[in-house]
């Protein structure tokens, strides 16, 4: 089930008016449960029976892990659950690119393998359950972490349907607890989380939709494409993924407060981000956080020589690429990240007083010097984001080919522009509401408005982004991951 | 939380009477010289024309492509052109046919290619435009199609701030001449297109789509139903097959060939012996609408089809 459907909207009172409804807190995890299932089987229902096989594996393996103090046996258990979840990702997301590859490699050495081919259906949101799982088991692993045994609390804190399918990714130690615990009803938080939703309505419906169509014309047409028409694509790509990812987190987060639950943030403006070592702070933060706790912390992480730490660095963010898809395209898009964040990233200490709190800095308006690094951070994602968007390399070179190339005059900037007046509108419209309130953690925070001008706006809003909506506008992007 | 529901029941309730008045304002603007609002015209002439009647079922092909005044001159009995559009999926279309028919009814049926696809659903947002149109199209929904019109409900409401939005900025296209309820003559037959010729040589046929023989059986078995549907209703049903350019029968002709050798060992109703294939000169806009001279061709294919299989004989009562 997709958040931005009449199904979801009919879904989400009924577990809501159901949930207030039952006392206790078993109860109400058992109801999240059966719903979050549900949720999730409105896809494909074999899709069900695959995440409550994995939860189970991890499960018996977290109980194996406090049953036992053998170092030996505990690494045992630990690497049979990490063998069997990484086993599960890698045969449904990875089974293709690897076989491809090692027919490919075999073929330089002179080797010819028969091609092996299975139409493999990707369960969505695959990566994100299998990270949360993973990380409960490496930190009952690690004695960070109590493994529980309560059964319907973990199958509910894997497959919590606001956050299932493309996260934030929990940790069990954040979520775990909110299910053992006894939820009160609270109207603030309540109110608060239909904002969120709201503005991850509007994203998604209203932004993210139609930024897409413009970056799927272009790009669907690479060959005739202009530079001036490649660049603008790009340009409504990056705002699309922003708008897209963040709309996904913002429903989710505030679906999950309407059941008193509150979810890490995944997204703080990373677009104000002056570098891109401080970009991957304020972007996908649950998934940049996992990769610096369970891959570059355990390589060594800032202990290690600077050499190796190069190294680690690069390992983790060429992982964190792959984690995205099947494909050399995210391989590179990650080590070219990599790179990007290495200078800041050995040289932390010297960096580390200008860590700043509000992003793109506390003066109302940007200084100059700011808005150079804002922007060339920015430039650099949108270059990073032609491999993301395109399927293979040699797609992403004549992106980048086409561009160089131009023509850069007036005419062909004039028909890349034209007919876009409503999505440059949309743009800056955006760039301007989140520079405004980047001290909060969306715009609707309205507190201080008499309420008859608060629901006008959440009306207009409303209705502006069920008119501004595409006919069969695209699922989220991250449901491929 | 009583606070919550009842500021909740509150917003809702505003947003209830936005929704109402954007209704209003779509009913009037878009709504009343819909498309899809001629299949409340059809229902009408369904309801007001007494069996023995000769009932046309199936999507814009037929809507497109029959002369159901010649068609009553050579059976002698009122058609009722129940063809409109194949997004509404061939199981809608097949309920309908099989609740209209009565006594005596003889009812033809044509499936646009895409609809021979065992599980098609049709195109949500179609079937839920005729839905918010005519509520009582409901009693045709398949239960499998449910989740489809779930899903995209949203798109529905959307389209009336949307038209509202256009209206504001004056680009509300006004009512078709083609695609429009008031295109439809007393029989159901689209006519606005007669005075035009071939717009774009009727564009690429999808054709039948590559299916395993499995698979068209299934469809076969779902026809078989309707024909046995109709039969306990005390009518009787045929099958023709839908007009395709002369040029795409060409490019899937063994494929057509099979489809056609299948139907003819397994359907359990005559398949009317009609050209499967016009030159691409006779396609209005798109590859299933015909051109006047078109619909000539295919109109005296079809009576000559009906006589072959020998139902069109003198009808007591007729007209």
């Amino acid at each position: 089930m997709t958040f931005t459907t009449l199904t979801f909207l009919i879904f989400l009172p009924l577990v809501f008016a159901g949930h207030w409804t039952l006392r206790g807190s078993t109860a109400r995890n058992l109801l999240l449960l059966a719903a979050s299932y549900f949720f999730y089987g409105w896809w494909d229902p074999r899709f069900a029976v695959l995440m409550l096989g994995a939860s189970l594996v991890d499960f018996a393996a977290g109980l194996a892990l406090g049953a036992t103090r053998r170092p030996g046996l505990r690494r045992v258990i630990l690497l049979a659950s990490c063998v069997c979840s990484l086993g599960l990702l890698g045969f449904f997301k990875y089974f293709g690119f690897f076989a491809e590859n090692a027919q490919a490699l075999a073929a330089a050495f002179g080797v010819r393998l028969s091609p092996v081919t299975l139409h493999v259906v990707l369960p969505v949101g695959i990566s994100f359950y299998t990270f949360q799982t993973l990380s409960y088991v490496i930190d009952v692993y690690r004695g960070r972490l109590e493994p529980t045994r309560r059964l319907i609390e973990y199958l509910a804190y894997v497959s919590f349907f606001p956050q299932l399918v493309a996260g934030p990714i929990e940790r069990a130690g954040h979520l775990l607890p909110q299910f053992a615990s006894e939820r009160r009803f609270d109207p603030a938080e309540a109110v608060e989380g239909l904002r969120f939703a709201l503005w991850g309505f509007f994203k998604k419906l209203a932004l993210a939709d139609n930024f897409g169509a413009l970056a799927d014309a272009t790009y669907g047409g690479l060959a005739s494409a202009s530079g001036p028409a490649l660049a603008l694509a790009t340009l409504a790509f990056s705002l699309q993924i922003y708008c897209d990812f963040s709309a996904y987190s913002d429903i989710a987060t505030g679906t999950a407060r309407l059941f008193g639950i509150r979810l890490m943030r995944n997204f703080a403006h990373p677009y104000f981000s002056q570098s891109v070592a401080e970009f991957w702070r304020r972007w996908h933060i649950s998934l940049s956080s996992w990769f610096a706790d369970y891959v570059y912390v355990p390589l060594g992480g800032r202990r290690a020589t600077l050499p190796r730490r190069a190294a680690n660095v690069m390992a983790t963010f060429a992982l964190s690429g792959l984690w995205h898809g099947a494909s050399w395209n995210f391989v590179v898009w990650g080590v070219l990240n990599g790179l990007a964040v290495l200078p800041e990233t050995l040289g932390e200490a010297r960096h580390k007083g200008r860590a700043n709190a509000t992003p793109g800095g506390e003066a109302d308006g940007p200084r100059p010097a700011t808005l150079l690094r804002v922007g060339a951070t920015f430039a650099f994602t949108c270059v990073a984001w032609v491999l993301f968007r395109t399927r293979s390399l040699g797609d992403a070179g004549l992106v980048f080919a086409g561009v160089i190339r131009g023509p850069w005059d007036r005419a062909s900037l004039a028909a890349a522009f034209s007919g876009q007046g409503l999505l440059v509108a949309l743009a800056m419209g955006l760039l301007l509401v989140e520079w405004l309130t980047r001290r909060h953690a969306h715009p609707l925070q309205l507190a201080g408005w008499p309420r008859p001008l608060r629901w006008a706006t959440y009306t207009l809003l409303a209705w502006v982004t069920l008119a501004l909506a595409r006919e069969g506008g695209g699922p989220f992007i991250y449901f491929q991951f | 939380m009583r606070g919550f529901l009842r500021d909740l029941a509150v917003f809702l309730g505003l947003q209830a009477l936005v929704l109402a008045g954007l209704q209003g304002f779509y009913s009037r603007t878009v709504l009343g010289d819909h498309y899809l609002a001629a299949w409340r015209d059809k229902q009408a002439r369904l309801a007001s024309s007494p069996p023995p009647r000769l009932l046309l079922v199936g999507g814009s092909s037929l809507a497109f492509g029959v002369d159901s005044q010649t068609l009553e001159s050579a059976a002698r009995r009122p058609v009722v052109n129940l063809g409109l559009h194949a997004g509404l999926g061939a199981e809608f279309i097949l309920r309908q046919g099989e609740a209209a028919a009565r006594q005596g009814d003889l009812v033809v049926l044509t499936l646009e290619y895409p609809l021979l696809i065992p599980w098609d659903r049709g195109h949500a947002a179609t079937l839920l435009e005729l839905l918010a149109m005519s509520p009582d199209a409901a009693r045709f929904v398949a239960p499998r199609v449910l989740p489809s019109l779930l899903d995209e409900g949203l798109q529905l409401i959307g389209k009336r701030p949307r038209a509202l939005a256009l209206w504001a900025g004056g680009a509300l296209p006004g009512p078709g001449e083609i695609y429009a309820r008031s295109a439809f003559d007393g029989r159901g037959d689209a006519v606005g297109h007669l005075r035009l010729g071939s717009s774009d040589g009727g564009g690429r046929h999808g054709g039948l789509p590559p299916l395993p023989e499995e698979a068209l059986l299934e469809t076969i078995a779902r026809l078989n139903l309707f024909a046995s549907r109709v039969r306990d209703r005390g009518a009787r049903s045929a099958f023709a097959l839908a007009p395709v350019p002369d040029d795409d029968r060409q490019r899937q002709a063994a494929r057509l060939q099979a489809f056609v050798t299948l139907l003819r060992r397994e359907l359990g109703m005559p398949l009317l012996e009609v050209p499967l294939s016009y030159p691409r000169s006779e396609f209005f806009d798109t590859a299933y609408h015909l051109t006047a001279s078109g619909r000539r061709l295919r109109t005296q294919a079809l009576a000559e089809g009906l006589r072959g299989a020998g139902l069109l004989q003198p009808v007591d009562g007729g007209r």
